[in-house]
């Protein structure tokens, strides 16, 4: 269960005075946004922290935005009407609510690190973070629902597959109602759309996201090596100018990293290959990989596969080991792209999801304990994406494909529910509606974790959130 | 080999078949230095094709084998291409079904197993035959229909993406047609809908005990259904008419832009030179009063003599390095895994997007690490590199007919101090095959 230090929901402060949970309701699936986000501020604050009166009320969250300009721009947004703000930077004399309550205190912007999980395939956002509360889910989903006695709850309304019970444990928020605007069914679209940050389906960059803030990172940063990508070639990644690497082994650092001489040898002999200008470029490539020996961990690192103790493909739980020796390194890293596939549950959903979800626990709660011991906890944000969720009414054992989903964020967060869920009872072709598009996802974890200005790498200007 | 740097006839028969063999085999070198670049571009030219279809275990799968061994079918196709291209007699087919393939992009994951199967069929088949033919065999492929969401493209819903693609990526290029055509190029390729026939088998019971049926996804193809297709007139480059699939693939194949772009990248691709806006145009023209043949426009390129002034005029792509590096270290071929090419950075069917692969990223510090990695996997148990020690014997291998005296210099200085004998083979056998002569095409 939760460790979080209980409040009364009664101090959590709104704008319409103290609130409180409304009973579950087996056929009340708020109709009304302002309704529902009166609610769910309530509920944020009494999951997690133990200081509601700190929090500050703001229109428009920490970046404040035209409402009427978004609907416009966003006609299936619905806009939030207030938002909690949670103060990003701690000034002098004051102290972060979190430190108070026990919590993680998020450490030296200069130091921060991202860790992106891609959950590849489309992800079942009503699976992951489970609406046990409703009444419609169990109606939609008669064969798929996961039991309410199984959640692990947050609230009275939402709590987490059974499967996440080490994340549980932790200090961890989800976002609800991330979409697309414009967004299509395709897995290609829309995992473009998110590697590339551009929330409008029918739009395109020429850069990946990841590494237009690693690019802005670089601009501060004299490291050999400021993005990494545990999961192979990474698309997030894509035209990156800085210095960066893409592998799944660490094998395939052995070129770098190894002392033996042949290695050695083998490292001189292509440093005095010279020729022409492809020669010259091939050259310079090799210099390039070569002085990033210093930014990587020592070469005795050995995963263990045998040793994991779950189902499933363990490739996660291996590149997550790899990103913590990244972390432990501590030279200069800031980006890490990790990946897990299989996520696109057409059928046998209820086996692969909760297999999936297992081996998202134990890789993300294994890489936190192994950081932490190394004192970088307070440094490093993991954060989930997918490129959409599943369609609500289940389809024989499975889910195809979806729309708007939920994620979660597990570190120093503003811990509980952020964003607005989408109503289970207003469908669009059976689909969850975005609420909040993912832009502010992407736009919050470049600025309020990494200190990169969200409009000096996405488009627009996307509503900032508050769980960091 | 003795006159590997005196015989011109041996280095440019070399680069001949670096530029059509994807295995670069070297066997083919003596029999081609025998004849003028004309002459050996003829005889490759006139090689039979290889009718047989690409292996495809899902055609004799039973309905009880059920539907998920998605990867193993997949698998067994792209591999059963690798090893073709390595035993093949006709190499220029399988460098052309390579070739389209790089333009004329889909994704595997866009379909069931046999779509890959299907669309690398209609390559290794057409590849040398009339552009126009491959265009309209392509554009009603499931795999690619699917991938660009043609089976979501109705009359009542139309769907810009695959028309789009046709004309920006697969044919014309950007600038060369508007918006317009977009929308209605979409309206006259509507029509064609997925489909499952498939009656399904038993997939034990759901929670109240019923029986559960599950449909085989790779029984999946699409088909074209009048009552979705554009029944009336609409403008589409110029003209206005009711389009198919057919006339829609004839028009933007009557487009100057199109002989220009499509010649333009298969030159790049064979030719190793980027052609100007000017020299584009020309040899479109030339192409288009050959009727769109692929054989004239392959000579054409490869008796270019700008190829036998660059020896050496563009990098290996992941594939092509992944290719060649197979055959010149002898490795054996009955455990060749499609995730080595992948690991290489550049897997038959999985571009990174519509686009293909990017041609500027195979010196980058990712590729050329990947493949270091790659060529380490070799060793005296699943490859032959022991059989070639000296570096003449290793160079001949890697069919390095052309290399300066500094590449030259490199790997023979390499001394087995501190590596002993084997390792000093090993190690020639690594940085031969990390020479800027092996890295280029």
């Amino acid at each position: 269960m939760n460790n979080y230090p209980e409040i009364n929901v009664s101090e959590a402060i709104t704008p319409e005075g103290p609130t409180k949970p409304p009973p579950p309701s087996s056929k009340n699936d708020a109709a009304s946004a302002v309704t529902r986000r009166r609610f769910l501020m309530g509920s944020a604050a009494s999951v997690a922290v133990g200081a509601g009166a700190l929090y500050a009320l703001q229109k428009g969250g920490t970046k404040t935005t035209d409402d009427a300009q978004v609907a416009e721009t966003f006609p299936d947004t619905k806009v939030s009407q207030d938002r909690i703000s949670f103060p990003t930077e701690t000034t002098v004399g004051e102290t972060d609510p979190r430190a108070k309550a026990g919590l993680l205190v998020p450490g030296d912007v200069s130091k921060r690190i991202l860790v992106v999980v891609e959950l590849q395939g489309g992800n079942d956002g009503l699976s992951t973070v489970v609406p046990y509360g409703s009444g419609t889910y169990y109606d939609l989903r008669p064969n798929l629902a996961i039991k309410a006695e199984d959640v692990l709850k947050i609230d009275d309304e939402v709590g987490l597959n059974p499967a996440l019970v080490k994340i549980h444990s932790r200090q961890f928020a989800v976002i609800e109602g991330l979409g697309h605007v414009n967004g299509t069914q395709s897995h290609f679209d829309m995992e473009d759309s998110w590697h590339q940050g551009v929330v409008d389906g029918t739009k395109s960059a020429d850069s990946g996201f990841l590494a237009r803030v690693a690019n802005e990172l670089g601009k501060n940063s004299d490291s050999p090596l400021v993005a990494v990508s545990v999961s192979g070639n990474s698309p997030w990644l894509h035209n990156v100018e800085v210095p960066s690497l893409s592998f799944d082994s660490f094998n395939q650092l052995n070129l770098v990293t190894s002392n033996e001489a042949w290695q050695a040898k083998y490292r001189q002999a292509l440093l005095n290959y010279q020729g022409g200008p492809l020669t010259t470029q091939m050259h310079e490539s090799w210099s390039d990989i070569f002085s990033l020996g210093n930014a990587l961990p020592g070469g005795d690192f050995k995963f263990d596969r045998d040793a994991v103790p779950i189902e499933g493909s363990k490739r996660l739980v291996e590149q997550m080991a790899m990103a913590a020796e990244f972390v432990k390194a501590d030279a200069g890293v800031q980006i890490i792209h990790a990946r897990l596939s299989g996520f696109d549950t057409h059928q046998g959903h209820e086996y692969k999801h909760k297999q999936l979800m297992a081996e998202v626990d134990y890789a993300v709660d294994t890489f936190l304990t192994d950081i932490a011991e190394a004192g970088r906890e307070q440094d490093v944000l993991v954060a989930v994406t997918s490129e959409f969720g599943r369609r609500v009414p289940e389809n024989g054992s499975g889910l195809d494909h979806g729309a708007a989903s939920t994620l979660f964020t597990v570190g120093p967060v503003i811990p509980g529910r952020h964003g607005l869920a989408s109503p289970l009872n207003d469908l669009a072709k059976d689909n969850l509606k975005t609420q909040i598009p993912f832009d502010g996802y992407l736009g919050t974890l470049a600025q309020n974790w990494l200190g990169v200005e969200a409009g000096a790498v996405l488009e627009g200007e996307p509503e900032l959130m508050d769980f960091v | 080999m003795a006159d590997r740097k005196s015989d011109p006839a041996n280095r440019s028969a070399a680069q001949l078949v670096r530029r059509v063999d994807l295995s670069n085999n070297q066997e083919l070198v003596a029999e081609l230095a025998a004849q003028s670049r004309g002459e050996a571009v003829d005889t490759l030219l006139a090689l039979p094709l290889d009718e047989g279809k690409v292996a495809n275990p899902i055609r004799e799968k039973k309905d009880g084998d059920a539907a998920n061994n998605n990867v193993t079918d997949r698998e067994k196709q792209i591999v059963w291409w690798f090893k073709k291209i390595q035993t093949t007699e006709n190499p220029l087919q399988e460098r052309m079904a390579w070739f389209w393939q790089t333009f004329l992009t889909s994704h595997q994951q866009a379909t069931s197993q046999q779509g890959i199967g299907d669309q690398l069929d209609i390559f290794r088949s057409q590849g040398l035959g009339n552009f126009r033919d491959i265009l309209t065999a392509f554009m009603q492929d499931r795999t690619l229909i699917i991938y660009l969401n043609g089976d979501a493209n109705t009359a009542s819903k139309p769907n810009e993406n695959l028309a789009r693609e046709l004309m920006e990526l697969f044919s014309l290029g950007v600038g060369n047609y508007s918006e317009d055509d977009v929308r209605n190029g979409a309206l006259g390729l509507a029509g064609w809908r997925k489909y499952n026939d498939d009656p399904g088998i038993p997939d034990g019971v759901d929670k109240e005990g019923k029986p559960k049926i599950a449909k085989d996804p790779q029984k999946a193809g699409i088909r074209f259904e009048e009552k979705h297709a554009h029944k009336a007139p609409v403008k589409f480059l110029g003209e206005t008419k009711v389009w198919d699939v057919v006339s829609i693939v004839n028009k933007v194949c009557d487009q100057p832009a199109t002989h220009a772009r499509v010649a333009s990248l298969m030159f790049y691709h064979l030719g190793g030179k980027s052609l100007s806006s000017a020299e584009a145009k020309e040899l479109g023209v030339w192409w288009a009063g050959q009727d769109l043949e692929i054989k004239p426009l392959v000579k054409k390129i490869l008796t270019d003599p700008s190829l036998e002034s660059t020896y050496y005029a563009r990098p290996r792509s992941g594939f092509e390095y992944f290719c060649a590096t197979v055959r010149a270290t002898g490795r054996k071929l009955d455990t060749l895994k499609s995730y080595e090419a992948k690991n290489v950075g550049q897997l038959p069917y999985e571009p990174p997007n519509v686009a293909g692969w990017p041609d500027d990223r195979w010196l980058d510090p990712d590729s050329l690490l990947r493949r270091s990695n790659f060529i380490n996997g070799f060793n005296k148990g699943n490859s032959t590199i022991l059989a070639a020690s000296t570096v003449d014997e290793i160079l001949d291998r890697c069919g390095l007919y052309e290399i300066s005296p500094t590449s030259q210099s490199v790997i023979s200085s390499l001394t087995k101090d501190g590596v002993g004998d084997e390792g000093l083979i090993n190690l020639r056998w690594r940085v031969a095959l990390s020479s800027p002569e092996f890295m280029l095409t």
